[in-house]
């Protein structure tokens, strides 16, 4: 079902915006939280900053979720 | 055809005691197992290697007719098989005969859940029959000249003459008088929307001129209903074509489409299958390690957003911690502008901070460094991700591992490939045939399962996936295929830094 639901279009779900805003402001912040040795350093919150930022990316995800069958 | 040489086989387990029950043949050069189930003759013809997951074809009826699909998909590792229920037109009767014969051919012979049923001619009955029955037992249906309605064939109610004697016979098999099949509304046309919502592909293969069994009254209406229900119908019309000869010279495009849909099942059941283990241990924390794949995010976050349409009630969090360039082996070629990160620079602080309950791991495109084979390479992949392993399940964590996507060398811009030989090669400059290396890190990945919670086989999926998208055939007005706009779901699958 995963697969079907991702070739019928995920990026087309209406909650794929704010999922994936969330997911690059989460990943960035844990990234460089956690450390790495690539050169190339991501723009990144500091993890606590970024997951309070998250908390109203995922508070619009649950009401988008509300609001369709 | 089948050279009956009754062997028994020494084996004591269960497996060894059906076997000595059943005659073991060769049959066009492979074994051949003839037995029965409840009195009724059954077949299984066993490939020279099972391909992953044991795939199956079911033949519903005619074994050995007309058989290049058959053909193609045994030399590919899936195994035949077949159950006499002759001259029962698809009946409920005739159903619930052919399910024991699945579930004893699954648990015998370790085949997979879901074969692909093929129904020729009459034998669309039972293939689709069952599918309605069964679904949860079905991965795909090939219909080839089906029989789709029985008012057409054998009631000759159409555009064909009427069939007497198999229509006594079929009126007797479901217990009808001709009165009260006027009424009957339980045909497989008259249940297409239903077979629609299942969500079984369907291939079908008809002649344009078949006068026994009329595409305009079968296979025709079906497929238009079935698509206009949301099914996903391929339709292959041979112009001109009779009701024989059933199949294509050429099996390729159905035996593609078959594999097709049961790779992509696999890996979709292999997910939610993990997903059920994690939601009965109430795990939250799952966090991905891996390169620039997985440092992309886009297969990330469909999951996330498909777990939170689907899975609502189930609280989890995806950490991604996944690194451009990095690698399990350590290793970096001479003209990477730094050297590659590696995962076990970094990895005890990733797991005291990110806490797994389940780990999911993607490394292998970059741990060839982009030359060709060499056994000292392939070493260092396999000794850092065993390492990898044991780091992280020495945390409590379940480890999933997942096999590195294709490299698919035609589709990079701005890379110049280099054949073998050269001194120096790197992701700017990748060997032509990096496909080959890392087609087998994948194999090796998919020999893990002892030491890890499970494998995620994504190399085959996508190689079938990024065929279909290359495939410029000739496309017929019910064909109906996936979406053609690009997407990518794992990132740089088609190969990057």
């Amino acid at each position: 079902m995963f697969q079907q639901k991702v070739e019928q279009g995920a990026d087309a779900w209406p909650i794929y915006p704010l999922v994936y805003e969330r997911h690059r402001l989460l990943s960035a912040a844990w990234k460089e939280h956690v450390g790495h040795t690539n050169e190339n350093k991501a723009e990144a919150l500091p993890l606590d900053v970024a997951i309070q930022q998250s908390e109203l990316l995922e508070r619009q995800i649950q009401e988008l979720l509300q609001s369709y069958p | 055809m089948v050279c009956e040489m009754g062997l028994a086989l020494e084996s004591t387990n269960d497996k060894g005691r059906f076997y000595m029950s059943a005659v073991k043949g060769i049959w066009k050069g492979y074994e051949r197992y003839d037995f029965t189930v409840n009195g009724r003759e059954a077949l299984v013809v066993s490939p020279k290697e099972a391909a992953p997951g044991n795939p199956w074809v079911w033949r519903a009826e005619f074994f050995d007719a007309f058989s290049q699909v058959d053909m193609a998909l045994l030399e590919q590792g899936w195994h035949l098989a077949y159950c006499n229920v002759s001259d029962m037109y698809g009946s409920p009767e005739a159903i619930e005969l052919m399910h024991p014969f699945h579930l004893h051919v699954c648990s015998t012979f370790g085949l997979a859940e879901k074969p692909s049923i093929f129904g020729f001619s009459r034998g669309g009955l039972y293939a689709v029959n069952y599918a309605l029955k069964y679904p949860e037992s079905v991965s795909s249906l090939y219909l080839d000249a089906p029989v789709l309605d029985l008012r057409s064939w054998p009631g000759g109610n159409g555009k064909a003459d009427q069939y007497k004697k198999e229509w006594e016979e079929c009126l007797q098999t479901y217990r009808l008088t001709e009165e009260q099949f006027a009424q009957f509304r339980e045909s497989p046309l008259d249940r297409v929307a239903e077979l629609a919502a299942l969500q079984i592909p369907v291939i079908l293969v008809v002649g344009d001129a078949d006068e026994d069994v009329p595409f305009l009254d079968n296979g025709h209406p079906f497929a238009e209903r079935f698509a206009a229900n949301g099914g996903e119908i391929e339709v292959i019309v041979k112009p001109g074509v009779a009701h024989h000869p059933h199949s294509l010279d050429d099996p390729t495009p159905v035996a593609e489409f078959i594999q097709r849909v049961f790779y992509s099942e696999s890996e979709t059941e292999s997910i939610g299958a993990e997903w059920d283990i994690m939601s009965a241990n109430a795990a939250k924390r799952i966090v991905f390690l891996g390169d620039s794949i997985t440092d992309d995010g886009t297969y990330i976050s469909y999951l996330d957003a498909f777990f939170r349409q689907h899975f609502a009630e189930q609280p989890y969090t995806f950490i991604n911690l996944g690194v451009s360039s990095e690698t399990a082996s350590g290793l970096s070629e001479p003209d990477h502008p730094f050297p590659r990160p590696c995962i076990h620079e970094r990895l005890e602080r990733a797991l005291s901070e990110s806490r797994p309950d389940w780990t999911v791991i993607c490394y292998g495109m970059n741990d060839g460094i982009y030359y060709p084979f060499s056994e000292e390479r392939f070493a260092a992949y396999r000794d850092g991700m065993d390492r990898l392993i044991e780091a992280v399940r020495a945390t409590g964590s379940k480890v999933i591992v997942m096999t590195p996507p294709p490299f698919d060398a035609p589709s990079l811009s701005g890379a110049t490939l280099l054949p073998e030989g050269e001194e120096k090669y790197s992701y700017l400059t990748p060997f032509t045939r990096y496909d080959d290396v890392l087609e087998r890190y994948a194999e090796w990945v998919l020999g893990l399962e002892a030491a890890v919670d499970a494998v995620i086989a994504i190399r085959e999926p996508l190689l079938h996936y990024i065929a279909e998208r290359k495939k410029l055939q000739f496309r017929l007005p019910l064909r109906r295929r996936h979406s053609s706009r690009c997407r990518r779901p794992l990132g740089h699958c088609t190969g990057a830094p």
